[in-house]
């Protein structure tokens, strides 16, 4: 692969330069090189800089997946102490950020930390975690919860 | 306007543009497809956007088993209407159904498919129910059956979708009903009964007759026929597979240890038959043995499973590979007729190492039960 550079470019002006290799992993940018191989200047409307930089940061450290054991069980090490750092409002800016820019490795990655962050959560507490207006109206959500009302019925068990 | 204050104006509007309740469906089914069956269920009550995207989401791992305890007689004071359901995809949590408006001392399960339970009451009626939803379907009446009808003399299938159904009985009397039948259809010729396995790949009943003569029926239309186009060695358990059995010396010492031994006829996510054989032996000891079919239709004994587990009620394996919740290689048993009120009798029976695994106390610790059994939500 030619050590050829790209600048990306995000929706508020910040640029980046970046390997050509680096820059395929974002699939979006990837279709564009296809399409048209003198482009080294790309911008990125939908996605700040902060965001984008995070997503370099991943694409970067995922360029060459070796298939060796060793290999994978240090990139899922990153990847777990990577995600850590987010919080749930970062979190929804990187699954838009993944999904618009087409990289499915973060996309999974992402989508998978945030279903273990909601798993253990009671709707009221995602509602307040995922800041979610309640929508429903009383009858409503008492509706929806009597058709579920095996999950919520935790039976209690004796405290050892 | 500077670059600094513009970014900032610029993230503040970002933030309230995006939120999670505005998230698009696809993007919602991603995070969803992950969570477990029951995480699911509870995130559709956070708003009707969440609630909408999960419509037509299966969980990526649904297949794991959970074990449904029915409430004891003597449970009756507090609700003999609600099981008890034990998830061990939930870092083992137990929770309670909704009241399912069965009286559970009446009634009894005889086996399950997916959700569904087939249930017998003193009246003998059978009905099929969906403890997760309480959804009930009353199947045609059959005044033939005996109430103390087992397990393994009941085969059941159910497509959860369309809600079409196989009940299929080879003890007392052999009949089978499908959904639209208003009446039980005879099997003809079939006067002698045996444990039995369906095979839904191909429609076809594998029975398995005191004899150890296997036969195999094809159910794909109204008139169930023999089918002679393959030839099935007979089968017979074989005490010398077991442990303990080792030698002629140590032949009294295992007859004397034994408390009983069962076969039980099965079929494989590929669709092969398989036989198990088990024996159980004092202090509550169980082992397995399982057998498959070579080329030339003889049975011949396999170590493993693979990567597929077997339901020893239902008569079928799933697959069972990296997934949180299941074991691959191994056997999911409630007890049959050794008291499935008993919880040294179900249990998880790992086949790489012959062992029995109990479950956590907690499983059983919640109620007073008088029968379990393992099925799949869907």
């Amino acid at each position: 692969m030619s050590s050829n550079k790209i600048v990306l470019t995000s929706s508020d002006g910040e640029s980046f330069e970046v390997e050509e290799v680096v820059a395929r992993k974002l699939q979006i940018v990837g279709h564009m090189l296809e399409d048209d191989c003198v482009i080294n200047e790309i911008p990125l409307q939908n996605v700040t800089g902060d965001i984008l930089s995070m997503v370099i940061e991943y694409c970067k450290t995922h360029v060459d997946e070796e298939e060796s054991e060793e290999a994978q069980t240090k990139l899922k090490t990153w990847d777990e102490e990577f995600m850590k750092k987010f919080d749930i409002k970062t979190l929804l800016q990187i699954i838009l950020a993944a999904n618009y820019l087409n990289v499915k490795g973060l996309l999974d990655l992402v989508s998978q930390t945030i279903a273990d962050t909601i798993k253990d959560y009671t709707p009221e507490q995602i509602r307040e975690v995922f800041g979610v207006e309640n929508d429903y109206t009383e009858e409503e959500e008492a509706e929806v919860r009597k058709e579920n009302a095996w999950a919520f019925d935790e039976a209690d068990t004796p405290k050892p | 306007m500077g670059p600094r204050k513009k970014k900032a104006n610029r993230r503040r509007q970002e933030e309230e543009e995006a939120n999670w309740s505005a998230l698009c469906p696809d993007l919602l089914r991603c995070v969803f497809k992950r969570l477990s069956f029951t995480a699911l269920n509870r995130a559709k009550s956070v708003c009707s956007t969440w609630h909408s995207a999960s419509r037509g989401c299966v969980p990526n791992q649904n297949q794991i088993p959970w074990l449904i305890l029915f409430p004891h007689e003597e449970e009756s004071n507090k609700n003999s209407s609600s099981c008890v359901l034990f998830v061990p995809e939930d870092q083992d949590k137990v929770y309670t159904s909704k009241d399912l408006g069965v009286d559970f001392s009446q009634s009894r399960c005889l086996t399950t498919c997916g959700s569904w339970l087939l249930l017998l009451n003193r009246r003998r009626d059978l009905y099929i129910l969906n403890p997760l939803t309480g959804e009930r379907i009353d199947l045609s009446n059959n005044q033939h059956l005996p109430s103390d009808l087992r397990c393994d003399q009941v085969c059941f299938r159910i497509d959860n979708k369309t809600k079409d159904y196989l009940v299929v009985m080879l003890q007392y009397c052999s009949v089978f009903t499908k959904k639209g039948y208003k009446k039980w259809h005879d099997f003809p010729h079939l006067d002698c009964y045996g444990d039995f396995a369906y095979n839904q790949k191909d429609q076809k009943l594998y029975v398995h007759y005191p004899n150890d003569i296997v036969n195999i029926w094809d159910l794909s239309g109204d008139n169930p026929h023999k089918d002679r186009s393959l030839s099935l060695d007979p089968f017979y358990i074989n005490h010398y597979d077991f442990p303990s059995f080792l030698n002629d010396n140590e032949d009294e010492l295992y007859w004397d240890k034994l408390r009983g031994f069962a076969t039980r006829t099965a079929v494989t996510v590929s669709g092969h038959v398989l036989m198990v054989s088990s024996i159980v032996q004092d202090c509550k000891t169980w082992y397995f043995r399982i057998y498959k079919t070579n080329l030339y239709g003889n049975w011949v004994k396999v170590k493993s499973l693979g990567n597929e587990a077997l339901i020893y009620d239902m008569g079928i394996t799933v697959v069972a590979n990296g997934i949180p919740g299941i074991k691959r290689n191994s056997i999911y048993f409630s007890g049959v007729d050794h008291g499935r009120d008993d919880p040294h009798h179900i249990f998880v029976y790992d086949l790489t190492t012959q062992k029995m695994e109990p479950l956590p106390q907690c499983a059983f610790s919640t109620i007073r039960f008088s029968d379990a059994r393992w099925f799949f939500p869907c």
